[in-house]
């Protein structure tokens, strides 16, 4: 029994301390293709986060007289009409039949001959292939959807994940400091109708952090002064469904991709970002985090029911 | 370039891997990838779960089959038994074959094993044949006498073997009449197929295209259905010929002309398809479609928002095509189109429309889901009972090519299906019968026979040498089949149902019995189809179909006047007249003999069988006109159509064949033997209805099981003597 225990104990730990060490290797892996990545793609989405942001302002402006559920429900619906039609023309639809039929084929195989053993083992060999070359031929599409799909996520998480801040509500602003941006550094919020500063900065942790409260509705500019260099993040201030950045970042392309409202922070300055925190939205079907199960099921839906109809295997 | 594939493979890496990282991505790739990626892992765990099932189930499976005391296998002599059956195989060029030496798997086969002619049924016609084989019976107890029987109602042909109606009850919606429940299909083989008592033992059987199949039956197994699974239709093949040309016959046997119009080089039609039950008075379905003619020769057509080339003289892949019924339903099935010409004329053959394997509409499988199996392993196939359009060849719209096509191509599907059965089934009895056998004799009989009346001007036809290339084929075919059955563990029998003979004149037994004074026409009742010209109240007897001639009696026909009680007497007075009978013009005789099936057959439907069974000379058969019911003015009839060769003649001219792997010690096997031969190996009891006897065949180590357990052997005849020129 004891040796069963020791067993038990001791296998636990190594499947533990061999997660860890994948999880500290992608972690390296990430860390490092983000240094190489940084300089590359932070210009590409700096020129394409505005151009995003005016056909997602044109695309909310249109859908703005329905319901925000509706809304959400009808782009939903066209990015599954667009993103199957693409899919179609993307992939390759001949060899993604084949394995989608070898897949079948195989399932099959299992229910018919499920008394031969040989059979049952050969048909999941073949089976595991089939999905393999499905994943393959799925990779194209999902290559060449990727940074379309990415970038009209990031426009509707800018609308959807977060609300302004009501007149009056409390939030914090941190501002989080490059790591050599010497200590203590000076930084003053000025004042702006659109906000009340009531305690801040507190410095700490490589972070200023401010706590405000709401002022007058609307689109304000928050300015930031550090010894005679001003640096702006937007701050939005009323009751409706409009536009929220909730962070100002610099030149970190993941950043850029998820916060593509405001142009990136200069990359040589003292600041790295600049977040507020504002409440979510408040609902289960467009509100934070609920939209994008909302937006997967509806596009999903969409694109089953129309596969037929644009004959498009997946 | 190297340079730039490194580029692209880091890019695709470093999108793959933000795809697997990011906070929205990880949960989204588009609806398309979304889902390819969702299916593939729950197909995935559907295998790695349903494996690990199969594995922990395996045992408790064999336990409860070992406390049924069905522990299959613990008997039986063999692991498994295949049966590769080459419909209408004819033994006399089989052996002239095999003595030129064109054939040398067989003949390995022959001389590992054995090689001896099979005896066949009465009638030895396809259908009766291969009931007879899968049950073991006289056709007196399986009700299979013929292609066609009559309805006593009304004297019209119809199906022996099965009976398709719609559901019976329907829900009335508007314009609309949905049905409620399934189409009502009965197969009227009667007799328990010799797989159905292997499966009631535990023991596995993979059935493919064995005729009369349909509907299929449940046991413990795989079968995909044969002969009489219909088109979508409902016929038993039914080809379109699209043309521009203005003169020419509308219908066709088995077959229709559609009439089209060229209009700047695009034809506009459509597919006729079934008959819409959804819809009240709806008609048939039709699909349309567009074809684009192009300056060389060549067309695009356009048909269900698909497109594809045609090319003149090519078949296109199988094309599926959909007829919506209304209220989203829609009727899937496929068929191949040959584009015969475009100028003068537009010409355009498509095939009978098959059922779609993928989506089947109406069962061609058990269990449902072997023919989707296979068309999604195999591709798309040919479900129509008989496949290969012999009356497109009859009716001069295909060509010898075009048919051969055909037929190639359902060879081709079907050694597909059969190899991966023989992959499959390592241990239980696998059956595949090959009709190209069949259909080829049929329709090329006429090069090989100089004296036929199709023979004339045609020995410098490419096709002329179409049989022996199809032996040799066959035998290419077995010899792949024998790679697969090399273990000591496996039997392999090679049979045929029945061999082939000419079919050179045609005897019209309507018209001898009106010149006999037993049947009558109303005045205006000659040349009329479907017996629609006879004079009931004055006719005693009447032919339809290939087998034989019916008794018109009272009580049993409904217009019936003979009496029950004389119709013994009139049947053995048919008989005797019959037997025997001469074409004087020929000089030789016609009929060999006439059979009484009350005396010939025994069992429980025998009173169901034609009258009299015909069995016809040499070069004789029933003629096009007695077949369809339609009594002519002449007793004999030159055969000029292209299907020229025949088996439906005394089944002792026309024997099948057996090669086996083993020895086999029976003198005179027959075909109704291996059904049982097939459960004497596996060790399973013969139920005694079985009119069979299992065949002596020796063991691996060449021995032979001592005798006492029922098997013919050389000296036991018990019977078979008197009965086995007859196949009962």
């Amino acid at each position: 029994m004891e040796a069963v225990n020791w067993l038990l104990i001791n296998g636990a730990n190594a499947v533990l301390w061999l997660w860890g060490l994948v999880k500290s290797l992608f972690v390296t892996l990430f860390g490092a293709l983000d240094t190489v990545l940084d300089p590359v793609l932070s210009p590409v989405f700096a020129v394409l986060n505005p151009i995003c942001t005016a056909i997602g302002d044109a695309v909310y402006a249109v859908l703005g007289p329905l319901p925000v559920w509706l809304g959400l429900t009808v782009l939903s619906a066209l990015t599954g009409v667009v993103m199957l039609v693409a899919f179609r023309y993307v992939s390759n639809q001949t060899a993604i039949g084949r394995a989608k039929d070898d897949i079948k084929a195989n399932l099959l195989a299992l229910k018919l001959y499920k008394d031969e053993l040989r059979v049952t083992f050969q048909a999941q060999g073949r089976l595991l292939w089939a999905v393999l070359r499905l994943q393959r031929y799925v990779l194209t599409p999902v290559l060449v959807m990727l940074l379309p799909v990415l970038l009209g996520l990031a426009q509707m998480g800018v609308r959807h994940q977060w609300r302004p801040l009501h007149p009056g509500e409390q939030t914090l602003i941190r501002m989080r400091l490059a790591e050599d941006a010497g200590n203590p550094i000076e930084v003053q919020l000025e004042p702006n109708a659109g906000v009340v500063a009531e305690v801040g900065a507190v410095p700490g942790g490589g972070e200023l952090v401010w706590r405000i409260r709401g002022g007058k509705p609307g689109r304000h500019a928050l300015r930031f002064n550090t010894g005679g260099h001003v640096i702006e993040k937007e701050l939005v201030v009323g009751t409706d469904f409009q536009r929220v950045s909730a962070a100002r970042v610099g030149p970190d392309w993941t950043g850029q991709l998820f916060h593509p409202a405001e142009r990136r922070l200069p990359g040589d300055g003292p600041i790295r970002s600049i977040e507020i925190t504002y409440p979510g939205v408040d609902s289960w079907i467009y509100g934070a985090n609920w939209w994008v199960l909302y937006f997967f099921v509806i596009s999903m839906a969409v694109a089953l029911l129309l596969k037929p109809l644009f004959r498009v295997r997946f | 370039m190297h340079d730039r594939r490194l580029a692209r493979r880091t890019i695709v890496l470093a999108l793959f891997c933000t795809l697997m990282w990011q906070d929205y991505a990880h949960a989204y790739i588009g609806p398309g990838a979304g889902f390819a990626v969702g299916t593939t892992l729950f197909a995935f765990f559907m295998a790695f779960f349903s494996g690990l099932a199969a594995i922990f189930l395996w045992p408790i499976r064999w336990f409860f089959r070992f406390l049924r005391g069905r522990r299959a296998h613990a008997r039986a002599r063999v692991k498994r038994f295949v049966i590769l059956g080459l419909d209408g195989m004819e033994p006399t060029l089989a052996e002239k074959y095999l003595a030129e030496g064109k054939m040398p798997n067989l003949a390995r086969l022959k001389e590992k094993g054995s090689y001896l002619r099979l005896g066949t049924t009465l009638p030895p016609l396809s259908p009766v044949a291969w009931s007879t084989f899968l049950t073991g019976c006289n056709p007196g107890k399986h009700n299979i006498f013929d292609f066609l029987t009559r309805s006593k109602r009304n004297y019209l042909p119809a199906l022996s073997s099965v009976s398709i109606r719609g559901a019976s009850r329907s829900w009335k919606v508007g314009p609309y009449r949905i049905p409620v429940g399934k189409p009502d299909i009965r197969l009227l083989r009667r007799g328990k197929p010799f797989w159905n008592v292997l499966g009631e033992h535990g023991i596995f059987s993979n059935i493919i295209r064995v005729p009369i199949t349909f509907p299929p039956e449940r046991f413990r197994g795989a079968l995909l259905s044969a002969m009489c699974v219909p088109d979508l239709r409902g016929s038993q093949g039914t080809f379109s010929y699209y043309t521009t040309r203005a003169e020419g016959e509308d219908d066709y046997i088995g077959g229709e002309r559609i009439h089209v119009k060229c209009k700047d080089s695009v034809i506009r039609s459509h597919l006729v398809g079934p008959e819409n039950d959804i819809r009240r008075n709806g008609g048939p379905m039709r699909c349309p479609f567009e074809i684009i003619i192009g300056d060389d020769g060549e067309a695009i057509l356009k048909i269900n928002g698909q497109t594809h080339s045609l090319e003149k003289g090519r078949y296109t892949p199988w094309i599926r095509v959909e007829f919506k019924a209304g209220l989203g339903i829609k009727i899937r099935g496929i068929c191949e189109f040959l584009l015969l010409a475009t100028e003068p004329e537009f010409e355009l053959y498509v095939t009978p429309i098959h059922i779609d394997p993928d989506k089947p509409a109406l069962p061609v499988s058990y269990p449902s889901v072997y023919c989707t199996y296979l068309s999604k392993m195999l591709g798309s196939y040919a479900t129509l009972g008989l496949a290969e359009d012999t009356w497109g060849l009859n009716a001069g719209i295909l060509d010898d090519d075009g048919f051969l096509h055909q037929c190639l191509e359902a060879d081709t599907e079907r050694e597909k299906m059969f190899l991966d059965a023989l992959d499959k089934v390592r241990r239980g009895l696998c059956v595949c019968v090959f009709d190209g056998t069949d259909r080829i004799q049929h329709m090329f009989w006429r090069y090989i026979d100089p004296q036929h009346p199709a023979h004339d001007g045609q020995s410098q036809q490419q096709h002329r040498d179409a049989i022996g290339e199809l032996y040799l084929r066959m035998d290419e075919l077995v010899g792949r089949t024998m790679q697969t059955c090399d273990d000591q563990d496996t039997v392999l029998m090679v049979i045929s149902d029945h061999g082939f003979n000419s079919f050179r004149r045609g005897i019209d037994l309507n018209f001898w019995l009106e010149q006999n004074g037993y049947l009558r026409l109303k005045p205006d009742g000659r040349d009329k189809k479907y017996l629609a010209g006879v004079d009931w109240s004055q006719t005693k007897a009447y032919c339809l179909g290939l087998a034989g001639i019916w008794l018109n009696v009272q009580g049993r026909e409904a217009e019936g006047i003979v009496d029950p009680k004389q119709a013994d007497g009139l049947r053995d007075e048919l008989c005797e007249k019959l037997t025997g009978l001469r074409d004087e013009e020929k000089e030789t005789q016609a009929i060999s003999r006439a059979f009484n099936a009350h005396k010939t057959y025994h069992g429980p439907y025998r009173t169901e069988a034609p009258d009299i069974i015909i069995g016809y000379n040499t070069g004789y058969r029933a003629s096009w006109e007695a077949a369809i019911g339609q009594p002519t003015g002449e007793l004999f009839h030159d055969n000029t159509k292209a299907w020229s060769g025949d088996h439906c003649i005394d089944p002792k001219l026309v024997p099948g064949v057996l090669f086996c792997n083993r020895k086999i010690k029976t003198a005179k096997p027959r075909l109704m033997d291996l059904g049982p031969t097939a459960l004497a190996m596996f060790g399973v009891e013969v139920p005694s209805h079985m009119d069979g006897k299992p065949l002596a065949v020796a063991d691996a180590d060449g021995s032979f099981p001592s005798t006492g357990d029922g098997l013919r052997e050389q000296t036991d005849t018990s019977g078979v003597e008197k009965r086995e020129a007859v196949g009962v």
